[in-house]
């Protein structure tokens, strides 16, 4: 890093309102025998003026509810993880590609289970993957019933139901909210796998996942099932956590049979 | 005399299960930390995503925060950091010159305002990360020397030295686009 010079550094200093009298003193002593300072100092308060003219922006209306939300429904430990907007819109051509990515993920899931699923992007070789759009699926399979969570805060009333099928588990979340409801399941990655996740509701939605948790945002009443399976022949517990619009935040947790 | 609570209070409350004395911490905040990540940026979207995850580690990191240092230079520091985190994995991704890359971003999400205030902002993303951060903290957040080292975790010298050289090189860019005479 180059130094700064003594008359650069009582140029800048004067710009920016913090220089002393004395060192006041000496610039105006300075700038009385020397053109190009003057010209550079001319220029600087120039910039500073002008720039002091730029008006700042208005945050979006709904930032401080979004964090709140955030807050409320994501454990620490998952906040890291790029997620495929990320990634695809950071990526040259992205944005273009992103919604074929999207429908490529959903295309593979359908050909293995019949259902537009999300499937966590292994074909990408990405660690996440999100989406904004809600799919149209059909019924799921039934397999057996092994837990139910009640979701209750308030008046608003959901549950979560795990079913058990072949080698996955399902989880089935019917949550009839009236507005913007933000979810987040958090689980132990090294415990459980996420295989997808089905929504047989419509609406805005975006789904989001990392290691160690799923969260989405959806405004109106959701259904939902996330396939998932278990890792280890151990057992383990996934935490249901959901806050919004005219819902205060709640949670629960089912517990996990392990792997057969 | 206010009777608003000090952020340093705030924090005390929020340490203590309040959720709402946060939530004042974010109302407080959320105009000069997006406007800081916007500047860095340019596209809304992400600015409002990096906000986000700005306050939302703040939250989590929180019995961390030390209270002898000012809360909005330690929440400006993770908001700063996350913007600088995001302009360098950006510029991996898209090696083209400056962080001017992202111009084939949908129009709508893109920071413009006025035409002038998009001009500057084109000369903003015109110099490095490292100037344009110490420019956006002077010139629209109104910070001192100290509280840009304290930001950024350099000394003040090495703040004033990236200061002179990206007000030089943002006067000339302005100068170019016929802005400043």
């Amino acid at each position: 890093m180059t130094q700064l010079s003594d008359l650069h550094a009582l140029i800048q200093a004067d710009i920016d309102g913090v220089a002393t009298t004395r060192e006041r003193a000496k610039l105006r002593e300075l700038l009385a025998n020397d053109a190009e300072a003057r010209a550079e100092h001319q220029r600087l308060s120039e910039l500073r003026a002008f720039l002091g003219t730029i008006p700042p922006e208005q945050p979006p209306a709904r930032l401080v509810a979004q964090v709140m939300r955030r807050i409320r429904t994501e454990p620490a430990a998952a906040l890291e993880g790029g997620f495929l907007r990320r990634i695809f819109g950071s990526w040259p051509g992205g944005r273009v590609a992103l919604p074929y990515a999207y429908a490529a993920v959903a295309g593979a899931a359908v050909g293995i289970l019949g259902y537009h699923l999300v499937v966590v992007g292994a074909s990408f070789g990405l660690d996440a993957v999100e989406r904004d759009a809600a799919a149209t699926i059909g019924s799921a399979p039934s397999g057996i019933e092994t837990g139910r969570l009640e979701l209750t805060a308030g008046t608003f009333k959901g549950s979560a139901t795990l079913r058990q099928l072949d080698d996955t588990l399902a989880i089935d979340l019917d949550l009839p909210a009236q507005g913007m409801l933000d979810v987040s399941l958090a689980y132990d990655p090294a415990a459980v796998k996420i295989i997808g996740i089905s929504n047989k509701t419509d609406g805005d939605n975006r789904i989001a996942m990392a290691d160690g948790i799923v969260r989405w945002s959806q405004d109106g009443p959701q259904k939902l099932t996330v396939f998932l399976a278990s890792r280890t022949p151990a057992g383990s517990r996934i935490e249901v956590r959901f806050a919004g619009q005219g819902v205060v935040g709640g949670e629960g947790s089912l517990e996990l049979p392990g792997r057969h | 005399m206010t009777n608003e609570p000090d952020d340093i209070t705030l924090v005390q409350g929020c340490l203590g299960g309040d959720e709402h004395a946060f939530e004042v911490l974010v109302l407080r905040y959320q105009g000069p930390i997006y406007n800081a990540v916007l500047r860095m940026v340019r596209d809304r979207d992400e600015a409002s995503d990096l906000t986000q995850n700005a306050f939302l580690k703040a939250y989590q990191q929180l019995s961390r925060f030390d209270p002898q240092y000012k809360f909005f230079s330690w929440i400006y520091r993770i908001a700063v950091n996350e913007s600088l985190n995001y302009v360098k994995r950006r510029n991996r991704q898209e090696p083209l010159e400056g962080d001017h890359a992202s111009d084939d971003r949908s129009p709508e999400n893109l920071l413009v305002g006025s035409e002038v205030s998009r001009h500057v902002q084109d000369a903003l993303m015109r110099i490095s990360a490292d100037y344009r951060v110490v420019v956006v903290l002077r010139h629209f957040h109104d910070c001192s020397y100290e509280d840009m080292a304290t930001i950024l975790g350099v000394p003040e010298k090495t703040i004033k030295s990236r200061l002179f050289s990206a007000r030089r090189q943002l006067r000339e860019l302005l100068e170019a686009k016929g802005l400043l005479p």
